[in-house]
């Protein structure tokens, strides 16, 4: 499976929304691929950012004053299919800014990348992941009568955890 | 001896067929025309044939208490609704201990919620429709969910029933104790093969409730525990107390797969990029279930085996990059947790296996 087929997916490989067979496709990719890979980093980023984004409360009028904005929006008028065909090829003229980010947007797209020096995906932590293995536990013993889920819960103490040395 | 007369048996087999029955909650039955409703009819008519008493028959009377112990355990103790203070310790290498609150609502509803130490308070786990919701507050600030099916948790106890009546798994009375106020009977359950773990569980001689249980190293001493300090029958629990809506506001985050458990490696492997690696396990185990979970982009394996008993579970994932050098230490079992990393894979093992059967599980993952 190649990059082009590979690269529409990686949003909804992080969102685990892919299928199992999707899914195990995609990571054989990556597996092969340092660029997809660099790619799925970005997006990972990129997400991060938005999440960490401040939101805005809106007020409780907000709809319906919007829907009173749209109410009020002059309706345009209804032009003939050779008006309407004017109007699309008039020329226009370009803003200085626009010219600028047209030409920003075409050298990002069309110049080959140079290779980026990115820090490799971070490992998490050990406590991190006896963490994770020790709330993953919990929920399986919760089905055995015998087991104990406080136990379960106790097994794993992150703050005195140690790495494994390299 | 005294020996046991032909009808003994039968009567107990039937007296359990009606205990295990009616230790369902309405909300935990099967709906009617599924394959778990299916299953429970089977096992309802599920004859013992009777057997002839031989002079090396587990008959006598302390074994015969400690069966209708854990029979009054794993029936009506399930549905005893009760608040109570509990105190959980591990106690293998290193002392770790916490408070909590208990409410039981009858089988299937239960809420702990944590009173101390420091770092636990305010962490709650519910379990109610089917699920494990385990908050845990600042800084994770999460709800991470799991499914508890009712019927898995029936299974369990058939599976259990059965294994004692055959003798599978042993469980003998070995003496009595006040425990939060209330007269317990202890009772010894020990699994198939000898050196291995084992349990003890003191159960309320009226209710059936579980009041304090330990888990037993091969080597007699006591790994871990949980004892009530205080317990109350006459308590009104509403059923808000095991809602989510009684958890704070936090992001959910499911940790296991709502699906069936797998029933071969060779299944998990056909859903993992990496190749699974199985570990030896120690005498006397088989797998109970493999799943293959996907979280933060990283696909975890976890293959977790059985003694009847005693439970290991073992987690690994691929690592992002290799170690530099091989490990400067091997891997150390604490607390009933061991973590490591091993070529490309990063383990994770929970479970109280002997000293050497980990060592031994450790390097066939070399």
């Amino acid at each position: 499976m190649n990059c082009s087929r590979i690269e529409p997916k990686l949003s909804e490989y992080l969102n685990e929304a892919l299928s199992a067979r999707e899914a195990l496709d995609v990571e054989k990719h990556l597996a092969e691929c340092h660029p997809c890979t660099l790619a799925l980093t970005e997006l990972r980023h990129t997400v991060r950012l938005v999440a960490a984004a401040p939101r805005f409360e809106l007020s409780p009028d907000f709809m319906q004053r919007l829907q009173e904005r749209i109410d009020a929006a002059p309706v345009p008028s209804r032009l003939g299919w050779v008006q309407n065909l004017r109007q699309l090829l008039r020329p226009r003229p370009l803003s200085l800014f626009g010219a600028t980010a047209a030409c920003v947007v075409a050298v990002v797209m069309f110049v080959p990348r140079l290779p980026m020096v990115q820090a490799p995906p971070q490992e998490l932590g050990a406590a991190a992941h006896v963490a994770a293995a020790a709330s993953q536990n919990v929920v399986l013993t919760a089905s055995d009568p015998l087991e104990d889920i406080a136990v379960a819960n106790l097994s794993a103490n992150p703050a005195a955890y140690s790495e494994p040395t390299e | 001896m005294p020996r046991l007369s032909a009808a003994g048996p039968i009567l107990s087999c039937i007296a359990l067929s009606v205990v295990f029955a009616s230790a369902l909650p309405a909300s935990a039955q099967p709906r009617p025309g599924t394959p778990a409703a299916q299953e429970l009819r089977r096992f309802k008519r599920l004859r013992v044939p009777p057997r002839a008493p031989a002079d090396t028959d587990v008959t006598d009377t302390d074994s015969r208490r400690a069966r209708g112990l854990v029979a009054l355990f794993l029936g009506s103790g399930q549905r005893q609704r009760y608040t109570a203070e509990q105190t959980t310790r591990i106690l293998d290498g290193m002392v770790q201990e916490t408070q909590q609150l208990v409410k039981w609502g009858g089988a299937g509803r239960q809420r702990i919620e944590y009173i101390s130490p420091a770092r636990f308070k305010g962490e709650i786990m519910l379990i109610n429709g089917g699920r494990l919701l385990n908050y845990k507050p600042a800084p994770v600030h999460k709800v991470f969910i799991g499914p508890v099916p009712p019927e898995e948790f029936a299974s369990r106890v058939r599976e259990l029933n059965i294994a004692i009546r055959d003798g599978r798994i042993r469980v003998a009375l070995i003496g009595s104790e006040n425990v939060a106020g209330r007269m317990a009977g202890i009772v010894e359950i020990r699994p198939p093969r000898p050196n291995a773990p084992f349990k003890r569980l003191w159960i309320d001689e009226k209710t059936g409730v579980r009041l304090r249980n330990e888990t037993i190293s091969p080597r007699g001493a006591t790994v871990n525990t949980s004892y009530f300090t205080r317990i109350d029958y006459d308590v009104d629990l509403l059923p808000r107390d095991f809602g989510p809506d009684s958890l704070p506001s936090a992001p959910y985050e499911a940790i296991l797969p709502k699906s069936s458990p797998l029933a071969s490696v060779q299944s998990a492997q056909e859903q993992c990029a990496f190749t699974i690696r199985e570990p030896a396990v120690p005498d006397g185990y088989g797998l109970a279930g493999a799943w293959v979970v996907r979280a933060a982009a990283r696909t975890t394996v976890i293959l977790r085996y059985t003694d009847g008993l005693n439970f290991l579970t073992l987690f690994q994932s691929s690592l992002v990059r290799r170690p530099a050098s091989p490990l400067a230490q091997p891997a150390k079992l604490r607390g009933g947790v061991a973590h490591w990393a091993a070529e490309d894979r990063l383990y994770t093992l929970i479970g109280n296996p002997r000293a050497d059967a980990f060592n031994r599980l450790a390097e066939s993952l070399k």
